[in-house]
């Protein structure tokens, strides 16, 4: 359990710090593939064996794909390979990290006692919760996905030919 | 250090990363994955505040409904980036000084 923590915390922190130094956008899409599945194995460790799986099907084989296609499509002509300046980063980093720092303040995670999660199977409670307790939110979500359909459908058509 | 701790720490990570690529990055897809990253640390952070109350499994609901949110999200925001490129040939957001195409 331990050494599966140092593992995913390792994975998560070094592919933070290369996300941070690379421009090229590739890579950066690669960073966030490694911070992806340290993500869904904290799930796996914290219990949430469901929503582990989950991350790994929509972030990684929806979100990062889609991405990877949309840096592809959109390479800009005089830089070949596709990168990003980066700006301001010493002043974007230090107000992340004061952001990160007041926050870490308000949690106080040092101060809470540690607990074990159980490892019990989530997906049948968590499908009757999102069904009785949550189903104006469940509803709500399956709208939202026609209309985000439509909307990037209409938003990536061919102009009509005007006469 | 408890798992508790370590999920938080590594949330507040996603975070800071996040913002920091959002503000320094010109490229509307470099700033796009630093929204996405943002997004993780708080889905981590749902979870591990949800260590605290074993048994309960809102907090894991919460993370369900932002990731589909988060996937159309995705979807028209690359469509959106798809048509930025088309009037202007690159996605550099310095070049977004008008809503129309130029």
């Amino acid at each position: 359990m331990t050494v599966a923590l140092a593992c995913v915390a390792a994975l998560l922190v070094a592919a933070a710090v290369g996300v941070l130094r690379t421009r090229n956008l590739i890579y950066l899409a690669f960073g966030l593939f490694a911070i992806l599945l340290a993500v869904a194995g904290s799930f796996a460790l914290a219990g949430a064996d469901f929503l582990a799986v989950t991350h790994v099907l929509v972030y990684v084989g929806g979100i990062l794909v889609l991405l990877v296609f949309g840096i592809l499509l959109s390479r800009s002509r005089e830089l070949g390979v596709p990168s990003t300046r980066i700006r301001g980063g010493a002043l974007a980093l230090v107000s992340g990290l004061a952001l990160a720092g007041g926050l870490a303040w308000v949690f106080n995670p040092l101060g809470v006692e540690p607990q074990l999660p159980t490892h019990a199977a989530t997906a049948a409670p968590l499908g009757r919760q999102l069904l009785s307790t949550y189903l104006g939110a469940f509803e709500a979500l399956s709208f939202l996905l026609l209309l985000a359909l439509i909307g990037a459908a209409y938003l990536v058509r061919k102009p009509t030919p005007q006469r | 250090m408890s798992l508790y701790t370590v999920l938080v720490g590594c949330s507040l990570v996603l975070l800071a990363v996040g913002v920091t690529l959002v503000l320094s990055r010109t490229n509307a897809i470099a700033a796009y994955i630093g929204v996405e990253l943002m997004l993780n640390g708080g889905l981590l952070s749902f979870v591990a505040q949800g260590l605290r109350h074993p048994g309960v499994l809102d907090g894991q609901v919460f993370v369900l409904v932002a990731v589909v949110v988060a996937a159309a999200e995705a979807a028209v925001a690359l469509a959106i980036f798809l048509n930025f490129y088309k009037g202007r040939q690159s996605t550099d957001l310095d070049t977004a000084t008008t809503l129309r195409d130029p």
